[in-house]
């Protein structure tokens, strides 16, 4: 690209063009909220069939939560390294985003170590909370109605007096709405611009 | 009736440099660089222009013994190419 005039057709062009450039760059590739939505659906079906059939794991199968976190934080750290120096540009919601969800993090470890907070509701509006909050933010509606799905479990569990076992598949249905599916729009979305824009 | 364009924005290199910064809270020049495939001389003169007109904001710094130089859109930046886009819509007839 050279220092030139140009026509005001090739304005517009180009505005859309750097703009869509741009807007690529900083898209969700949608591998956390895939892993995560898989994980915690898996985790929370695999307990339903353990009490439904009567059968347990000798562990708890949510405490696979656990090393999955160790594993992110390593890839990122991995990512971080391998990256240092690349040209790496910074979109407008980003620290907010990541913000949002290191506060998640630390919600949830400290409320799993709780006794009092250990409780379905408290659960489904803390993963309501920053999934509405990116969806608004990178203004994405598959996860911001994944957000409000979760604060609509909360309502039910509140409102309908509803099993242990049944809140594991409301569970289930949080990961799965407002992660998995999200996260997988998400990566067909991030795969076509990739295509589109040698990203 | 035509609006005039702003001649600071209305240069290939310049507006490419400005609608990236739109979308983005900074840029790296690498970056820039990258997606407007400009060579580096003529990227340096290009933001130096728009850092004169007070369109963008260069720092200048050293990352893990690599230099950086970050590029960000400033409010003044943000209005010339709001004006720009409205200006240049007069030269489309209206749908």
């Amino acid at each position: 690209m050279e220092e030139k005039q140009i026509s005001e057709q090739e304005s517009l062009l180009l505005i859309q063009q750097m703009i869509d450039r741009a807007r690529s760059s900083i898209i969700d590739k949608g591998t956390w909220p895939i892993y995560w939505g898989a994980l915690i659906a898996f985790c929370s079906l695999t307990l339903y069939a353990e009490i439904k059939l009567g059968k347990f794991l000798p562990f708890d199968i949510f405490l696979l939560t656990l090393p999955a976190l160790v594993i992110q934080i390593i890839i990122i750290a991995y990512n971080k390294r391998k990256n240092k120096g690349k040209p790496k540009p910074v979109g407008q919601s980003q620290k907010a985003i990541m913000l949002t969800w290191t506060a998640f993090a630390i919600g949830m470890i400290l409320i799993s170590f709780s006794k009092g907070g250990n409780s379905p509701i408290v659960y489904f509006v803390l993963y309501g909370t920053p999934t509405f909050v990116t969806g608004a933010l990178i203004n994405f509606r598959p996860m911001t109605i994944g957000g409000i799905i979760c604060w609509l479990c909360a309502i039910l569990v509140i409102v309908l007096n509803i099993s242990s076992a049944t809140n594991l598949l409301l569970v289930a249905i949080c990961a799965i709405f407002a992660w998995l599916i999200p996260g997988i729009i998400l990566r067909r979305r991030y795969l076509r611009a990739k295509q589109a824009n040698h990203v | 009736m035509f609006k005039d364009l702003n001649p600071i924005l209305h240069s290939q290199l310049r507006l490419a440099i400005v609608s990236l910064l739109i979308s983005l809270k900074e840029a790296d020049f690498n970056y820039l660089k990258e997606q407007t495939d400009a060579t580096s001389g003529n990227l340096s003169v290009q933001l130096q222009k728009l850092k004169d007109a007070g369109y963008i904001t260069i720092e200048k710094s050293f990352k893990d013994n690599y230099q950086h130089t970050n590029c960000a859109i400033t409010p003044k930046g943000i209005d010339a190419f709001e004006d720009y886009v409205n200006a240049l819509r007069t030269y489309f007839p209206k749908k």
